[in-house]
């Protein structure tokens, strides 16, 4: 894990904000933050590197009910947390809601 | 439909591409995420309608795949597999910082050697005429004949050649090293410069710094124009870099000329290592160089080198053979030797300056720095073999826990790597160090020597090419050795007794040693060539002697007064207390720069067909034999007594007689040179004219009277050591005509010295690069008998245990020492015979198969072997068998 929270891009910022609301999928992530495919994917990975989301695949059960392949799907982790609410105070301006912050 | 198919054909074919940058072992779980990705949102963008646009939509977001499998290749890199490799490589070389030293050390060596030949070759063979563009495209221009090649030109014959050349050589100029006296306000100084024709600057293309260069009128009639152009040194150095020097009046052997340009900054004329600082048009001729050379009389008088630039899109081959037809014709258009014609080369390919001098040395010595190189490569994989097997326990536990093979390979290819940059970079330093050593080898002369090997972007990537190459070699076979013996089951601790690795590093070993026969074997030519520079008959006494120069063209002397002058230097300096004798001679023996050159027609002789009727000659003084101590063994010398009014004698030596007369008298044979009679008077022994190394020739000497020249070198036979007259000789001169300085005085030994000096470089160079070969071999072997030693340590105990004697033991592993020693000098031998046939020429009184030579290479070889492989053998003999039964 990391010792201190490297610097993260406002793109990756709202992702992490994405995840923390709720939006495992990467879909869902590119809708909420208006990012392309090339950037959530990436910043995903990343983000999973460091220790701030974990990635899972969805039950086999759940994806054959509806007809369809399992979807990889990530979730904040408590660094993931931690790292969003040090973002919040270094970038003021994003008016981030406090409610949001928290792991599912 | 699937849900694959569902997606379309369109963005299949996206994530098919985006699969290919993807690292093969996550790929199928990236293409997994994607595909159910796209599938869902698919299906909901059905859902909603509007399927046209949904496509569209798909295809755009499948886009991202590529992206994301980029990023998790270059994670790959970044903290993957050569980035672990990289660590390990840095703390396997950190924990044997002995081991490390030694082989950072040794590459240095090998590869900052191999480097500094490089920047010396690049120096004076690759780029040796600086300031001019596009040197490849430049060809040197001389004559040749059948008998010999790389002769000058005359003018006539230039002009010919010039005026038919063919259209694949875009233009001709012709060039001659020439010393000049200038004064530049006050004293008169030597300069060197060369003598050129109209198109000289641009031919090579140089442009002028300042003024012009030479217009085409100032290249038509003789004497018209006296005009110079300088070099930018001298313009900045002597003249004060003075902007308005065009139109400066300079004074130049006598004669006053007119300053119009100065060269561009960095040109220092056309003869390779040379910086020479003034140029004088063709038609000035005779203010520069004695006697008329320009006019159709002067055709048989050879002096000039072409130089030339073909044209963009012209062959070489083909220009050559159009040259060739153009010389014929030429030729037997004005009755020259049969079969002469022009002999053309590339610039690196000439003889020309330094080129000559130094290019063949320059060759054999890179040869033999790679040659040791390769030495270094062997013997440092050889090491890297036993590390490799040392390390097999440690192999096999990454290859049980998951590694490839290739991954194992690779480990070792950065190590070798990342030693091999170490050596790489050490070599750099050793090269930029020691490249200014280059002057060290070239032979004192009084010429104005400049040969600056520099640091290029050429000698880098040479250097980086070579390491990559050296990091290669070393690698590979260690890898494969440690592959061998991680495959072996571990059953316990200790040694890996593998038979195959122990094969292959005496195999490395039978390299380095048949690699340091060649050199040593090489070394010990040379060493023999020196010897033999040193015992050669030079036909003439080594004792104690002055020499001095006087140039009588400069101060503008002709020949009434020429003679005199002579005559009066002669007398004056025979009067100084000590001097036993003095003389006179137009080219000073065993010169090393050519010596002149005649057409004969010998009364009562018969050329044979194809045979060159071209002699050497030589013009002295009377009481030249006496003064050299050549003896006179028919006839008589020459005397005061030959004068202008006198018929024409000469004294030819004994090759001369055998080849012309035969059995015969040559005494009152006639001898025709032009349209003069000579008449022979006498015969001398046969002695060394131009080089040491050169075969009995025939030769002619006639009077500096008769025969008069302006360039004379002063011989004076002392009672005491040379150097304390020389400045009762200088001052002598200076008393008979204050205005003809006695230059470049120096002893006979000195002079000697000169042309001894390229056979002692070679000698002490090759000594040296052989002597570290043989190192390095000595301690390869030592290394593979050692642990070859402590391999066998159980069963050398069993064997004494069960009674063999220790010399058995000691025996049996001096033979294999042996063994190898003698597969290493067959092998050596071979190569060594096939390298000293191309040295042939190089070498002085013996021939590449001599067999002294290379008698005592394998021997030396043979002897350093075995001791090396019966050291570590007795100590192998002295173990206590209990100790090694027990010792694991």
């Amino acid at each position: 894990m990391p010792l201190r929270h490297p610097r993260l891009g406002l793109g990756t910022i709202a992702i992490l904000q994405a995840l923390a609301d709720g939006r495992p999928f990467g879909f869902d992530i590119m809708e909420a933050t208006g990012l392309t495919s090339g950037t959530v994917y990436p910043a995903l990975e990343r983000l999973e590197d460091l220790g701030y989301a974990r990635s899972r695949w969805e039950p086999d059960a759940v994806a054959q009910r509806e007809g369809r392949p399992a979807r990889r799907y990530f979730t904040l982790t408590r660094d993931g947390a931690s790292a969003l609410a040090a973002a919040r105070e270094r970038y003021p301006v994003l008016g981030l809601p406090a409610a949001r912050f928290g792991t599912r | 439909m699937t849900p694959r198919a569902r997606l379309g054909p369109l963005v299949r074919l996206v994530l098919g591409l985006a699969a290919l940058l993807t690292p093969r072992d996550e790929r199928r779980a990236w293409r997994r995420q994607w595909e159910a990705d796209l599938a869902f949102h698919a299906t909901r963008l059905d859902r909603l309608g509007a399927s046209g646009m949904n496509r569209i939509a798909l295809v755009g977001h499948s886009l991202g795949a590529f992206p994301h499998g980029w990023w998790l290749r270059s994670r790959r890199w970044r903290r993957g597999a050569m980035m672990a490799d990289f660590r390990d490589a840095r703390r396997s070389i950190v924990r044997r910082p002995a081991f490390t030293a030694m082989a950072v050390l040794v590459l240095g060596l090998g590869l900052g050697a191999n480097a500094t030949v490089f920047s010396w070759l690049d120096a004076v063979v690759l780029h040796p005429i600086p300031g001019v563009p596009d040197a490849s495209s430049l060809v040197v221009v001389r004559a040749r004949t059948p008998a010999r090649g790389d002769l000058s030109l005359s003018y006539p014959e230039f002009a010919d050649i010039r005026a038919g050349r063919p259209p694949g050589l875009a233009d001709l100029a012709a060039h001659r090293l020439e010393a000049m006296t200038m004064q530049i306000g006050g004293e008169p100084e030597q300069v060197w410069g060369e003598i050129v024709t109209g198109t000289y600057f641009d031919v090579l293309r140089v442009p002028p710094a300042i003024g012009r260069t030479f217009l085409p009128e100032e290249d038509r009639t003789p004497g018209t124009h006296p005009v110079l152009v300088v070099s930018h040194a001298l313009w900045r150095t002597r003249l004060g870099a003075d902007p308005n020097v065009v139109g400066r009046t300079l004074v130049v052997n006598g004669r006053p000329f007119e300053v119009i340009g100065v060269a561009d900054e960095g040109f220092r004329g056309a003869v390779p290592g040379l910086a020479l600082d003034v140029w004088v048009p063709m038609m000035m001729q005779q203010v520069v160089v004695r006697g008329d050379r320009l006019s159709e009389s002067s055709r048989g008088s050879g002096w000039l080198t072409g130089i030339g630039r073909l044209a963009a899109d012209a062959s070489f081959e083909g220009v050559a053979a159009d040259l060739d037809r153009v010389g014929r014709r030429i030729s037997e258009a004005h009755g020259h030797t049969p079969g002469r014609t022009v002999d053309v080369r590339r610039l690196r390919n000439s003889t020309l300056g330094a080129i000559g001098l130094l290019g063949p040395a320059l060759l054999v010595t890179m040869g033999a720095v790679a040659i040791v190189l390769l030495v270094v490569c062997a013997n440092l994989a050889g090491l890297l073999v036993a590390r490799a097997i040392a390390r097999g326990r440690e192999m096999s536990i990454r290859l049980a826990l998951g590694a490839t093979r290739r991954r194992v390979i690779r480990l070792w290819m950065v190590e070798s790597l990342l030693l091999a940059t170490l050596g790489g970079a050490a070599a750099m330093v050793l090269a930029v160090w020691t490249s200014g050593l280059l002057p060290f080898f070239i032979p004192p002369m009084s010429l104005p020597v400049a040969i600056a090997p520099e640091v290029s972007t050429r000698l880098v990537g040479f250097t980086l090419a070579l390491t990559l190459l050296t990091a290669m070699l070393i690698a590979l076979l260690p890898a494969l050795q440690g592959l061998r013996a991680a495959g072996i089951p571990l059953l316990r601790e200790g040694w890996h007794i593998s038979p195959g690795s122990s094969r292959v590093r005496q195999g490395l070993v039978i390299l380095q040693v048949a690699l340091s026969l060649v050199l040593v074997t090489t070394a010990a030519l040379f060493a023999r060539s020196l010897e033999n520079a040193g015992r050669v008959d030079l036909g003439f006494s080594t004792r104690q002697a002055l020499l001095g120069a006087v140039d009588l063209q400069r101060a503008g002397y002709d020949m009434p007064r020429g003679r005199q002058f002579y005559r009066d230097l002669l007398q004056q300096i025979r009067a100084v207390p000590g001097v036993e004798s003095v003389t006179l001679a137009n080219d000073l023996p065993v010169c090393g720069c050519g010596g002149s050159q005649t057409s004969v027609t010998i009364d009562g002789y018969e050329p044979r067909a194809g045979e060159e009727m071209v002699v050497g000659f030589n013009r002295v003084a009377p009481g030249y034999f006496e003064t050299l101590g050549t003896p006179i063994v028919r006839g008589r010398a020459l005397t005061d007594r030959d004068t202008p009014e006198t018929p024409l004698a000469a004294v030819i030596n004994e090759a001369m007689a055998r080849r012309y007369w035969g059995g015969r008298d040559p005494i009152g044979g006639r001898i025709r040179i032009g349209d003069r009679a000579v008449q022979v008077v006498g015969v001398t022994t046969t002695g060394k004219y131009d080089t040491l190394g050169e075969a009995p020739q025939p030769m002619m000497f006639f009077s500096l009277f008769q025969f008069y020249d302006s360039d004379a070198a002063v011989i004076v036979r002392t009672a005491g050591t040379p150097a304390a007259f020389a400045a009762a000789v200088r001052q002598v001169a200076r008393h008979v005509d204050p205005n003809v300085p006695v230059f470049n005085v120096r002893t006979l030994d000195e002079h000697l010295a000169t042309a001894r000096f390229l056979p002692r470089m070679a000698a002490s160079l090759l000594g040296a690069l052989a002597g570290l070969a043989l190192l390095l071999t000595v301690i390869g072997v030592y290394g593979v008998v050692a642990l070859f030693v402590v391999q066998r340590q159980r069963e050398i105990g069993v064997r004494v245990a069960l009674g063999a004697a220790p010399g058995d033991v000691v025996r049996a592993l001096t033979i294999r020492g042996l063994a190898i020693a003698g597969a290493g000098i067959a092998i050596g031998s071979a190569g060594s015979i096939v390298v000293a046939r191309l040295i042939d020429s190089q070498l002085i009184g013996v021939s590449g198969r001599d067999l002294q030579a290379h008698g005592l290479g394998a021997g030396l070889l043979a002897v350093c072997v075995c001791a090396a492989s019966w050291w570590p053998a007795r100590r192998a003999a002295r173990v206590n068998p209990a100790d090694a039964l027990r010792a694991e």
